[in-house]
């Protein structure tokens, strides 16, 4: 059994409060008592094991598993010939669309390049609250946008923190045509929600886009076409079909 | 669904325990893991329970302020997942398994091996210290956030001599409890 003593000493030596006398036969017992050695381990680890917060992570874990359906479809291995085939159609589409875009407007660009994502919120909070999210994402995911911006404002309006809430709310209200509102809630956003920055910035720039203001488009463009992220290629490209 | 997060990002939320990235890393990576574990004599469930503690693997990973990610997120979930199965395998002993069915090349199983073997002995702290009375837990728990023992003594209602000796008795209890742990020293040992 450790005794209160040890107990002192390992404390004192693991946060560098012993003298060079004491350290030293510490570090003695260290090498030659195995007993000690594992004492000292245990009251080195513990703190951090028991201040750490991955029980609390393994509840919201499970509770994502359980609520969230995986895509069933099963991956299919598909024939060269068929590979090669759609490589070809993929090769011939691109040729045509650049042989197009030379006379596009912003507006046009905007229409090209702007899609929808599927949301992925966990739904959280109060019942109440999370009653009126739920009935959001749903009229989101059917695509009925004006009756889902209703519901995202009501929701936020309890809740402005949510920041994955406000993002949808930014993408359904570009999906119906409220731009200016769709930008101002993107703007309020931006630099704020480390999640999702790039994808901010890349929505923010569309809707610059769309109002014709190419100068605020081409900024955020360029900082997704110069770093590392998920939209680099996309606005590699658009920059280029702008300029 | 097209990835909306760098990997940077992806670290950092999970460091956060930002919902919709910890759903995006299971709707992204769980069939991957799912599909290794039942490739390997696993049922869903396994895979499910694999996933979860390659996860907080990850996780912990990711509050490590001196950590220096060298790999991906994913390569690392699925080496973490990967090792976890293989020790599974061998610990139910019957299997004497070394290699899995899959036909992924995974680097530094080492360091893997070392994580894995660091969370498995935090949660066997953590059961342990579930097994104490309250009043040990709270003395504890205030102590290990840095609290000093006056303000544990007022908070407990002890004297402040009280609550260093109970601080002591709870602690060596604990201490003695996962050091006679078998799993603990077999944790030790590999």
């Amino acid at each position: 059994m450790i005794t209160e003593k040890d107990i002192q000493i390992i404390e004192s030596y693991l946060s560098n409060n012993l003298s060079e006398q004491d350290s030293a036969e510490v570090r003695r017992r260290l090498k030659d008592d195995p007993e000690f050695r594992k004492h000292l381990e245990i009251i080195r680890d513990l703190p951090p094991a028991i201040t750490s917060s991955s029980d609390a992570f393994r509840s919201d874990l499970k509770e994502i598993m359980a609520n969230t359906q995986l895509d069933q479809a099963k991956t299919r291995i598909l024939p060269l010939k068929k590979i090669i085939m759609a490589i070809a159609a993929t090769v011939a589409l691109f040729i045509t669309v650049n042989l197009l875009i030379q006379d596009r407007t912003p507006q046009d660009l905007y229409a090209t390049y702007f899609t929808i994502p599927p949301e992925n919120i966990s739904v959280r909070n109060s019942e109440e609250v999370s009653e009126i999210l739920t009935q959001a994402l749903a009229a989101y995911s059917a695509e009925n946008y004006v009756q889902a911006n209703e519901y995202f404002r009501t929701y936020l309006n309890a809740t402005p923190e949510d920041q994955a809430a406000r993002f949808f709310y930014s993408l359904s209200l570009m999906a119906s045509n409220n731009f200016e509102e769709a930008k101002s809630n993107l703007l309020a956003l931006k630099g704020k929600a480390e999640s999702f920055n790039t994808s901010i910035e890349w929505y923010l720039s569309l809707v610059y886009l769309k109002n014709g203001l190419i100068a605020d488009a081409k900024v955020g463009l360029t900082t997704l076409s110069s770093t590392d992220n998920s939209y680099t290629s996309k606005a590699q490209i658009l920059l280029k079909e702008i300029e | 669904m097209e990835s909306m997060y760098t990997e940077l990002e992806l670290i950092n939320g999970l460091k956060k325990r930002d919902v919709i990235v910890v759903k995006h890393l299971y709707v992204t990576y769980y069939p991957m893991i799912r599909d290794l574990i039942q490739k390997n004599g696993g049922s869903e469930e396994d895979a499910s329970d694999v996933f979860q503690e390659g996860m907080v693997v990850v996780f912990e990973k990711t509050q490590d302020k001196n950590f220096n990610w060298s790999s991906s997120i994913k390569t690392y979930l699925y080496a973490v997942c990967r090792n976890k199965w293989l020790m599974h395998l061998r610990r139910q002993r019957t299997h004497n398994t070394t290699y899995l069915q899959d036909n992924v090349e995974v680097a530094g199983d080492q360091n893997v091996q070392r994580d894995i073997v660091h969370q498995e002995k935090r949660e066997l702290m953590r059961k342990h210290f579930g097994f104490l009375g309250d009043d040990c837990q709270t003395v504890l728990r205030m102590f290990f956030a840095g609290n000093s023992m006056r303000k544990i003594a007022q908070e407990m209602g002890f004297t402040e001599a009280y609550a260093k000796k109970r601080k002591f008795t709870c602690q060596q209890k604990l201490i003695q409890a996962i050091s006679l742990d078998p799993l603990f020293n077999e944790l030790s040992a590999s």
